[in-house]
């Protein structure tokens, strides 16, 4: 029992979200979404990733949100969505980190979570390509995205993001499609909406 | 109601956050060391009549008493850092307990103790500055004498930070801990000193001129203490905090401009 290395887990590569605001999304200045109601779709792609000797590479993780008023007061409600492709090990793993039990940043944003109302295993699939992102999650998730640009034709960042790298911007992007249905509360289609991605690194 | 409210909420949710409770307990203990002058202090050297909560009187003691004095000053001073600032920092101090919720005990033990020790430390070490200014500036002397004008510059000096952008800036990490931790988050212990250093200069940049005005007004006067722990904790955990703060600084510009006409006048005294 090498009991300081049993929690050892660290995880990186992209992240997308696609969201029910008008770009860029409200949050991250801490004001109100629009019409006070935070419908998200997030995808973590994960290019490297180990949990206590569980290989995590290539695989992809989503969830679903939805919450009223400040995001960052908590009250989340969240569906979270696993790759076919994982592993039952694998799986384990990915639910224990994205579900904050195994402690680093997502550990601390547990605290605003209200209820996961499911897990559910689905085929996922995560391209990026020339600042276009397309995520599909089986038959519950579609987002296609772009980046866009902010004045004078730039590429539009933001920074700090909760989700990116400490230190890196993560890029503004409008969907064309994000669309949601798993069941009433988790059933959307906010397309045309607010999209952020770039680079996230998690550990313990 | 707000306060009522944002109390309930928390403590719903967190079902007796023991972190929370630590973190009370600790600054409670802190708060009865000082009321009750646990702390020993040199007491030869200075003339007689001066109170330990008179302006200047603790610093004039330590200072009489070379570095004994200096080492038992910064330990008084530490300990009145945790009896102000801990209150505030339980929701901080909460998420970062959120981050080590899959270690070991040991590890988590560690981890929260290094996050919260190098914080009282960073904020102990402040307490070279009273110590700095009272060797140029003999504060009880001045106080005696001119003790209106004193208090009347240093509210206008809380005044015109409270109404700065420096302040707004540091408030603003200080009011959101989970931006501050998502953007600053390191593994381990020793990402845990690396946070708690980041954020202690922040929390310092926030409060440095309230702090200020314990050097004025006396820094062992226990009453202005919990003035001043109440608006700092305030300013952090509510939501019209930063209101509070614009606030602050506009009594303390009226207040501090009315007592400087006071003391310049000559019938004062």
């Amino acid at each position: 029992m090498a009991g300081d290395t049993q929690n050892d887990w660290s995880i990186s590569g992209e992240f997308v979200e696609a969201c029910n605001c008008s770009a860029p999304c409200q949050c991250l200045w801490n004001e109100a979404p629009d019409d006070d109601e935070c419908t998200a779709a997030l995808f973590w792609h994960i290019d490297e990733g180990v949990y206590e000797g569980t290989d995590l590479s290539d695989l992809t993780v989503g969830v679903l949100l939805y919450d009223q008023g400040l995001l960052f007061e908590g009250g989340w409600d969240l569906v979270v969505l696993v790759d076919e492709g994982a592993s039952d090990a694998q799986a384990t793993a990915l639910e224990a980190i994205f579900m904050g039990r195994a402690g680093g940043v997502m550990g601390a944003v547990a605290e605003l979570v209200e209820e996961v109302k499911d897990t559910a295993v689905v085929p996922i699939t995560y391209d990026r390509e020339n600042g276009h992102l397309s995520v599909a999650a089986g038959e519950i998730v579609a987002i296609e995205a772009d980046a866009i640009d902010g004045f004078e034709a730039t590429p539009g960042e933001v920074s700090p993001h909760p989700l990116t790298v400490p230190s890196m911007t993560a890029n503004t992007g409008k969907s064309t499609t994000a669309t949601v249905s798993f069941d009433d509360e988790f059933a959307w289609d906010v397309s045309g909406n607010n999209s952020y991605f770039g680079e996230f690194e998690y550990g313990a | 109601m707000h306060v009522l409210d944002g109390v309930r909420e928390r403590i719903d949710r967190g079902s007796v956050p023991l972190v929370a409770l630590a973190t009370y307990a600790l600054a409670l203990v802190a708060w009865v060391v000082l009321v009750e002058r646990w702390l020993p202090m040199p007491a030869t050297g200075v003339e007689a009549g001066l109170r330990m909560s008179d302006p200047g009187a603790p610093e004039a003691l330590a200072l009489a008493n070379g570095p004994s004095g200096v080492g038992l000053y910064l330990l008084m001073w530490a300990v009145m850092m945790v009896a102000m600032m801990y209150p505030a920092t339980v929701p901080l101090f909460r998420l970062y307990n959120g981050t080590v919720r899959g270690a070991t005990t040991a590890e988590r033990t560690a981890r929260l103790g290094a996050f919260m020790g190098t914080y009282a430390f960073v904020w102990g070490l402040t307490g070279i500055v009273p110590l700095a200014v009272n060797r140029v500036v003999p504060v009880a002397t001045v106080a005696d004498e001119r003790g209106t004008v004193l208090l009347g510059g240093a509210l206008l000096v809380v005044a015109v930070y409270q109404l700065s952008a420096a302040k707004r800036r540091c408030l603003e990490y200080c009011r959101s801990p989970l931006g501050f931790l998502t953007e600053q988050y390191r593994p381990g212990v020793r990402g845990a000193v690396r946070l708690s250093v980041r954020f202690s200069v922040f929390c310092i940049g926030c409060c440095w001129a309230l702090m200020g005005l314990m050097l004025v007004v006396g820094s062992m006067n226990l009453l202005w203490m919990a003035g001043i722990t109440v608006v700092m904790s305030l300013e952090r955990v509510v939501s019209w905090g930063d209101r509070l703060a614009t606030a602050t600084g506009l009594v303390a510009g009226v207040v501090g401009a009315g007592l400087l006409v006071m003391g310049g006048l000559p019938l004062a005294g």
